[in-house]
């Protein structure tokens, strides 16, 4: 299983590569796009971050393909918007022929129209989770029209994730494996990411709110608010997968993504450094029971391995 | 314009039936608090989620689907994104309910690609794409956005193609913007736009199916759950003097003055959440 990282701090990318980087992604921004389509329109998921997230323009990113290409890793270049319109799905189309003349490893892709696209153009494509791939006939949808690798959502199960490697095969899967939690789905959170605003998931978890309950007896009540007490202060503040990592690999998951485009360079390489050595020791391992005896866990533990509130895929450490 | 108007039972069907009134007058009643002189179609199932699909009694659909044949109200069944554990069991409840397919229910909205494929497959009938289809950004926190005309961007040649191969009738859309133009809808193609809430967000994590559990057993997706959903809704203040509602897994924003734009015949679903109870 391959570290995959965000290409966010190109001075860095020998730092990354240090530290165990398989893999990278990246977006970037264009403002010949936001002028033709406008302020609220993304090329990415995160295009509302602006620079913080997109650091580089596309020109830049050309040159990343090169610089990788010499440096022996991939390259992935990121178009997860929601959806695109007709007007911009023929705009990236300029954007996918440089990419594969300048001989790009892969597009992450959000949507059929886009997979079709790289098909056509020839250059690989990943489905973005912005897809929603949940269970294996949506994986078999996507694998029929020739994609290459599916990024699976950060809320399925890993019973559910080793269900679907198994029934659609002759597919790279990719999991999400540190960093950042999401307490909805990716594919279907149609609330703006832009710099001006949190997520509204932001929003409503630091919103006054009134809990309305049909029942409204003392123990209903008090269990309503307890629960939502503990979703709005401690689910996902982060997260982190590095428990699961004996059984992705027995699953043959080949990438464990690193989110986190816009955060600071020294704790993402802090986060390879984590998979890789615990990846190390997978496999040098008989058991996920020895495993998850010898494993390093993240600094921050005491805060993080609480009660299975950060996990991925808390089924692993709480049954 | 023509508004052809439907109530839309997804996930809330159990909670009226438990009023223990007879599903008819339910609609009745509901129809007259929406303005509507006739409820010509209902929507039943789930647009959101699995695990409430399953639990959905097979016995009180059959009800609603007669009691709404005998009435000349058209049934739209809704098909959620099942996930990969409830997949086989979702595909089970369909199956149970094929024997009242043109008969009671006359179309299935389906949510994803590869319930598309299913349903396409192995039904003959009639197939909406769902709201989880359309992905426009919606966010009245951006008050520049939320007012501009939305023009849907899922109008595009792939999808000509896909309502060709798969017979597709019917589109839903959410009430996202003050404005919908859908002049650019393919042709023959009869849209349904859902009122007076806009779905922005959902997941297969539910904050109210965790009441219950232990706390390391919190907010897993997909979990299972006793239908907490029913006895539960939470209403946020964003100081925006807009009500916005969790239920179940979605959060919703109240938008019910959406224009349409660019048509001159369309479904208005109304979702009944203020009549359900709770609030």
């Amino acid at each position: 299983m391959k570290v995959l990282v965000p290409l966010n701090s190109a001075e860095h990318v020998d730092d990354y590569i240090q530290a165990g980087a398989g893999e990278f992604y990246m977006g970037f921004y264009d403002p010949e796009w936001t002028e033709r389509f406008g302020e609220y329109a993304d090329i990415n998921r995160l295009t509302g971050f602006r620079e913080a997230a997109n650091p580089y323009d596309f020109e830049t990113v050309l040159q990343m393909v090169q610089k990788m290409k010499e440096k022996e890793r991939t390259l992935y270049i990121t178009f997860n918007a929601s959806i695109y319109s007709k007007e911009e799905l023929k705009f990236l189309e300029k954007y996918f022929m440089r990419l594969k003349d300048a001989g790009s490893d892969g597009v992450i892709v959000s949507c059929m129209e886009l997979v079709n696209l790289a098909k056509a153009v020839g250059i690989p494509s990943v489905i973005s989770t912005i897809a929603g791939i949940y269970n294996s006939d949506m994986a078999k949808f996507y694998a029929d029209h020739g994609t290459k690798r599916i990024i699976l959502p950060r809320d399925l199960m890993l019973t559910e994730i080793e269900s679907i490697t198994k029934n659609v095969g002759n597919m790279e899967y990719e999991v999400f494996m540190m960093r950042n939690g999401c307490a909805f789905s990716d594919s279907n959170c149609l609330g703006m990411h832009r710099i001006e605003m949190c997520s509204i998931c932001s929003s409503i978890t630091k919103a006054d709110n009134e809990i309305l309950v049909k029942d409204d007896s003392f123990g209903n009540r008090h269990a309503a608010e307890l629960n939502n007490m503990i979703y709005s202060a401690h689910f996902h503040n982060t997260a982190c997968g590095l428990c699961s990592i004996y059984r992705f690999i027995q699953m043959g998951i080949v990438a464990g993504k690193i989110v986190g485009r816009s955060d600071q360079w020294e704790n993402i390489c802090r986060d390879i450094r984590y998979i890789t050595e615990n990846v190390e020791i997978a496999r040098a391992c008989g058991s996920e029971e020895e495993y998850l005896k010898r494993m390093v866990f993240p600094e921050d533990r005491n805060v993080v391995c609480k009660l299975g509130l950060s996990c991925y895929y808390p089924e692993v450490r709480f049954v | 314009m023509t508004q052809i108007d439907c109530l839309n039972f997804c996930e809330v069907l159990q909670d009226f039936y438990d009023k223990n009134v007879p599903f008819i007058t339910t609609v009745r009643d509901i129809q007259k608090k929406a303005g509507f002189a006739k409820c010509e179609r209902i929507y039943i199932g789930s647009s959101f989620c699995g695990p409430y699909f399953l639990h959905l009694s097979e016995k009180i659909m059959v009800e609603v689907i007669e009691a709404c044949q005998a009435e000349g109200i058209s049934v739209t069944l809704v098909l959620p994104v099942f996930t990969e554990k409830c997949l086989v069991l979702g595909k089970e409840k369909i199956k149970g309910l094929s024997a009242y397919f043109d008969k009671g229910i006359d179309e299935i909205t389906v949510n994803d690609y590869g319930m598309l494929n299913y349903i396409s497959g192995n039904y003959s009938i009639k197939l909406n794409m769902g709201r989880l289809f359309m992905k426009d950004y919606r966010d009245p926190r951006y008050e520049e956005y939320f007012h501009s005309e939305l023009y849907p961007k899922i109008f595009t040649p792939y999808l000509t193609e896909l309502m060709k191969k798969y017979r597709i009738t019917g589109m839903e859309f959410d009430p996202t913007h003050s404005v919908i133009n859908f002049k650019q809808k393919p042709k023959d193609i009869e849209i349904g736009v859902h009122s007076p809430y806009c779905y922005m967000t959902t997941g297969h994590i539910c904050e109210a199916a965790s009441i219950h559990k232990e706390i390391d057993h919190k907010f897993r997706p997909t979990t299972s759950c006793q239908s907490e959903c029913k006895d539960i809704i939470i209403h946020y203040d964003l100081h925006d003097g807009r009500n916005w509602y969790r239920v179940g897994p979605t959060i919703y924003f109240e938008n019910p003055d959406c224009r349409i734009e660019g048509i001159n015949r369309y479904r208005w679903i109304y979702f009944p959440i203020n009549e359900e109870g709770v609030r």
